[in-house]
């Protein structure tokens, strides 16, 4: 939310902020994908 | 300092946790405590000084990864950075650990108390953090304060400084590595009843986590204290961290000379002007320091003035006080005092008991006397700015370029006389020297955000290690491990996980359409990333209300209470997501 807000507020050139959020994003995925297995899967 | 913002947040937190822990174990809280209320809050206050913590860590690091001076490399950075950058790495490995486990006691501790021992065992599930080797961690910055304290007071170059970041670096990471296996690293003796493989393993194991760090802190201590070269043999002293150091012997000569009345400095050698003179020796000092680049003779200069000297003292004095943990460090090897309610070591449990309490003894003095020697600096706080010849100040500490002084040596003589407007135009533009070159940008928020990451990894994962843990001994006793009555459905968690790919896919979506500039894409990506986000967060509250599981009462399982606790905790992550960078 943070980045969607400092993107359309102007900090358009401001490429890391994004790539940042994307990289998070990325390492979420992959924590939710350990958990997913551990706690739903195999219970 | 990156991310100042979280940093003073993470330090406010901090210190509002510690106040409410004290209060807390004041209050009959704490591990084995009998006031209930308390126990939680010493629970609860916990998790805030670990977030604080945690907040700090990550801001220090960010600094010294991607907020040094310009030219000054990884190779080149003062021995208090790399260990700050190297404990600082350490507690956002172990402190999310901790506070993994402890989000789990506190659960479980508020509601059904059925998992983890309420107030009595708090100590055999987050003991690991306050003992060996998670203390070899939190004691890293120590190290490198001392032996930049020693090499600055002794005024010489430090010998092999790559085997001293190699020394420090081992303290940290292997202790922290060793921390994260959620186990006090302690010798349990009775070998004689073990098997020879068992055996050996204990000792590797024990080797590994414990002694390879102390290696390392003996490295540092001992280059530290060694003599670099034959040339600087006369100024090694081994003792010269522990005492006050002495001024440059040029800079003293000419104070002296200039605090009497009609007396000028001597005149310059090797035909320098006068106050190149004072520059090259305070330089040259600084060399000796071991700052052998322009910024740490800058700053290594202006420590040696003597308007601070008795400020110069006080590094002396704090790394005496910095061993003040060495007590507790050796307890720490028999688990002391992190068991210490209920202490059934083995060994000679009088010794291990004293040498806890001297380092207790020892941190409450040290306090005190930082306390002391804080007090007084804040009614000499102007002074401190002061130049030690008497002349005004610069703006740089009294070590400035020759060029500079003369330049403003004739300024301050042109202010004295009255000047005109012009003049004093004049004399601002010419003390206006050109400002440097803004640094490039070194991707503080993507590497804050990287070491948020490590953070959020290690939290789970510890999370989920405990999860696993316990599934092996429910199976192993009960035959099962989810409840009877209790179903997962799983549509909503497979839902979630397709969430997830598809916010990857839009995530880089908007990564590739920021890098082409285009505007209208890269908004339309992050807010598909948003709403998908929100999905997500709705699907884990459809499986909150679908499974309606008791917390509380007779029904109450470790299940529930962790089941609860692991998919909050994600959760929360999702929806703090980057709020560090705001």
């Amino acid at each position: 939310v943070i980045t969607a807000f400092r993107y359309l507020g102007g900090r358009t050139s401001d490429r890391e902020i994004v790539a940042a959020h994307a990289l998070y994003w990325y390492f979420l995925g992959a924590l939710f994908f350990a958990l997913w297995f551990v706690v739903y899967v195999t219970k | 300092v990156t991310f100042p913002r979280l940093a003073a947040a993470g330090f406010w937190t901090w210190l509002v946790g510690v106040v409410l822990v004290v209060i807390s174990i004041a209050s009959n809280g704490g591990p084995s405590g009998g006031n209930s209320r308390f126990v939680a809050l010493f629970l609860a206050s916990h998790i805030a000084v670990l977030i604080g913590l945690i907040a700090a860590a990550g801001s220090v690091a960010t600094t010294v990864l991607t907020a040094r001076a310009p030219g000054m490399n990884m190779r080149r950075i003062p021995m208090f950075a790399w260990s700050a950058l190297i404990g600082s790495l350490g507690m956002l490995l172990v402190l999310p650990a901790v506070l993994g486990v402890l989000i789990y006691t506190y659960v479980d501790y508020q509601y059904g108390r059925v998992g983890f021992g309420g107030n009595l065992a708090i100590n055999d599930w987050i003991g690991f953090g306050f003992t060996q080797p998670a203390t070899i961690v939190y004691s890293v910055v120590a190290f490198g304060f001392a032996i930049e304290v020693i090499a600055v007071s002794s005024g010489r170059k430090l010998p092999k400084r790559g085997i001293i970041y190699t020394g420090i670096g081992l303290l940290g990471i292997v202790a922290a590595l060793g921390a994260m296996l959620q186990e006090p690293s302690i010798l349990v003796g009775g070998f004689d009843d073990l098997p020879f493989g068992l055996w050996v393993g204990e000792i590797l194991s024990y080797g590994f986590f414990n002694l390879l760090p102390v290696l390392g802190g003996f490295i540092v201590i001992s280059l530290g204290c060694a003599r670099p070269t034959q040339q600087q043999q006369d100024a090694s002293d081994l003792a010269a961290g522990l005492r006050p150091a002495r001024r440059p012997h040029g800079v003293r000569r000419c104070c002296r000379q200039r605090r009497v009345p009609g007396r000028r400095c001597p005149p310059p050698r090797h035909g320098l002007r006068r106050g190149r003179v004072v520059v090259h020796r305070v330089r040259r000092g600084a060399q000796r320091a071991g700052c052998d680049h322009v910024l740490g003779a800058r700053s290594c200069g202006v420590a040696r003035s003597p308007t601070r000297q008795r400020f110069r003292s006080r590094p002396s004095v704090s790394s005496l006080l910095s061993l003040a943990a060495l007590p507790m460090l050796i307890a720490g090897f028999a688990d002391q005092p992190a068991n210490a309610s209920e202490f059934d070591y083995s060994g000679p449990q009088n010794l291990w008991n004293a040498l806890s309490a001297t380092g207790h003894v020892l941190m409450l003095l040290t306090v005190l006397a930082f306390a002391g020697l804080a007090i007084p600096v804040v009614p000499q706080g102007r002074r401190s700015g002061r130049r030690p010849v008497g002349r005004p100040h610069v703006g740089m500490g009294h070590v400035v370029a020759g060029p500079v002084r003369q330049l403003h040596r004739r300024t301050h003589r042109r202010l004295s006389r009255t000047p005109t407007r012009s003049q004093a135009t004049e004399t601002r533009l010419m003390l206006a020297l050109p400002s440097a070159a803004p640094p490039a940008p070194k991707r503080q928020t993507f590497v804050g955000t990287a070491l948020g990451c490590v953070a959020a990894g290690s939290l789970v994962g510890a999370m989920l290690a405990l999860w696993m843990l316990f599934r092996t001994e429910a199976v192993d006793s009960a035959g099962q491990w989810v409840p009877k009555g209790i179903k997962i459905p799983m549509v909503p968690a497979n839902t979630m996980l397709l969430c997830f790919v598809l916010i990857l896919v839009f995530a880089q979506w908007t990564v590739y359409a920021a890098k082409n500039e285009a505007r209208s894409h890269t908004a339309l990506g992050l807010a598909l990333v948003g709403i998908i986000g929100a999905a997500i967060v709705n699907a884990q509250a459809y499986i909150y209300a679908r499974m309606k599981m008791p917390i509380i009462g007779d029904n109450a399982t470790p299940f529930n209470a962790m089941f609860y606790a692991i998919t909050g905790t994600f959760t929360l992550l999702i929806v703090l997501r980057h709020r560090a960078s705001a």
